[in-house]
């Protein structure tokens, strides 16, 4: 009898735990994820569609380096054949802090672009996206998502979306003018960016590591010099395996040079070792 | 980071606790603590001197940390390893109000839902042992060797999801360094990054 009482509860805590997940996949996401086409009408070539996620209030979802806790987004794509995705451009992140530690995610809105390439004579494409991400606001909830675009030859010729002005200012970008260097010296990372001409130095730097083991999300970084070069300094992680190349972004709280409103660099570079020293 | 854990450590001290200690750190004797059952026996870490001792930090509704039970993989890690005379620390650290700050009898149903094969499972709301050890995430894990030197922390694997399908493809960092320091072999990776949910501190 006891034994058949408990198989009986059992059963009810399953049969609920059945219907709550039920009724979680039929609640709304606390991010909506949406594809959308800079042109919908398509050419041979390169192509480009906005993955934007638009987030609860609240809430928030993570970088590709999502920091100290979370997880970044992933993407399957679902391409027809002679489209090829060529590289997806995250959107630079913000540090999010809670008591446990530091995360790069973002608030209220992502927006992503994905390149595409179309093979020549193709007549549609027809793209479609599923998402799966961790959206955290106090707790955090792992969602998933579809989203579908269509590109065809047929469709008018329209100006681009609007949206994409405001998307590629948050993608961090190749500057030509600043030069860079990044250095390992004494478990310290050092990148020194040497601005064109001696201009002024952007305020704000902080830098986004792509190497989630690399440095501590909440380790402080150290800005010097203000004209002509820029050191940035930052300790290494405990956990930090020194890659070959440094990537990231460098983000600043104004633009880098008149001509460009954007305000992150995207950083790509040798990781040179102090010779004398070593690590 | 480990400053900061040291500061947090010291804040929590000098409210909660008379002896001064350190932070955890790689390669140095782990740092003492007394946690309670959620029957409310008080478990030290010196209790288990002479054996090795694994700390998982945990939260049931954490979706990365479902990954882990929902599967089995966890409980398989803490039979396979208590049965080898390995002490298997659980402990969870959310703060009263906080996700996965459970009452007691919801504890001792989850322990028995899921089969949780833990040496015990120890309550930590203060947070105190979990800044203690600087503990990010959940899951997130500590191996100390018979010597009581901490000698690995980190992610309990090498992918980081929700997903129990990423399983099967994950290098278990935590089962290498276990097998490596019962076999009196130095941890080949002593420091991972964790991935989970924020502790709920």
């Amino acid at each position: 009898m006891r034994n058949g009482f408990r198989i009986f509860l059992g059963s009810l805590w399953l049969g609920a735990a059945l219907v709550s997940q039920a009724a979680a996949a039929e609640t709304a996401p606390h991010a909506r994820l949406e594809l959308i086409p800079e042109r919908k009408q398509l050419a041979a070539g390169e192509f480009r569609v906005a993955v934007r996620f638009q987030i609860e209030k609240g809430w928030h979802l993570y970088w590709k380096n999502p920091g100290d806790s979370g997880l970044a987004p992933s993407f399957e794509w679902d391409l027809p054949r002679g489209v090829r995705l060529r590289e997806i451009l995250w959107p630079y992140p913000e540090k999010i802090e809670d008591a446990s530690g530091t995360t790069y995610g973002y608030r209220d809105e992502a927006v992503l672009i994905a390149l595409f390439e179309a093979a020549p004579k193709l007549s549609e494409a027809a793209i479609t996206v599923k998402a799966k991400w961790i959206a955290c606001e106090k707790t955090c909830v792992p969602e998933k998502g579809t989203a579908r675009a269509v590109l065809s030859v047929k469709a008018p010729a329209a100006p681009p979306e609007a949206l994409f002005l405001e998307a590629e200012k948050r993608i961090p970008y190749r500057n030509p003018y600043w030069l860079l260097s990044a250095l390992i010296d004494d478990r310290t990372l050092s990148l020194v960016l040497y601005s064109p001409e001696g201009a002024a130095v952007p305020p704000g730097l902080r830098f986004f590591p792509e190497d989630p083991e690399l440095l501590d999300p909440g380790a402080a970084q150290t800005v010097t010099g203000s004209k002509g070069s820029v050191e940035l300094a930052v300790p290494l992680s405990a956990a930090a395996k020194i890659p070959q190349r440094l990537k990231g972004a460098v983000v600043a709280d104004a633009a880098w040079n008149e001509w460009d409103a954007r305000r992150a660099l995207e950083i790509d570079t040798p990781l040179r070792l102090n010779p004398k020293k070593g690590t | 980071m480990r400053l900061r854990s040291f500061f947090a450590a010291l804040v929590c001290c000098s409210l909660a606790c008379a002896p001064a200690f350190a932070a955890a750190e790689l390669g140095k004797t782990a740092p003492e603590f007394t946690l309670t059952d959620p029957s409310g026996q008080a478990h030290s870490l010196s209790e288990y001197k002479g054996r090795t001792v694994v700390l998982e930090w945990t939260n049931p509704e954490c979706p990365f940390v479902r990954k882990h039970y929902a599967s089995g993989n966890m409980q398989g890690l803490q039979k396979t390893y208590t049965e080898k005379g390995v002490a298997w620390l659980t402990i969870n650290s959310s703060a009263p109000g906080k996700q996965g700050n459970l009452p007691a009898e919801e504890w001792l149903r989850w322990i028995e839902e899921n089969g949780v094969a833990s040496t015990a499972v120890l309550l930590d709301p203060e947070g105190r042992v979990g800044r203690l050890y600087g503990a990010k995430t959940t899951p997130h894990l500590f191996v100390i060797a018979k010597d009581g030197n901490l000698v690995y922390q980190g992610a309990i694997d090498s992918v980081p999801g929700t997903d129990p399908a990423e399983l099967a493809e994950a290098k278990n960092y935590v089962r290498a360094a276990l097998d490596e320091t019962l076999s009196e072999t130095p941890v080949s990776e002593p420091s991972t990054r964790s991935y989970g949910c924020s502790v709920k501190y």
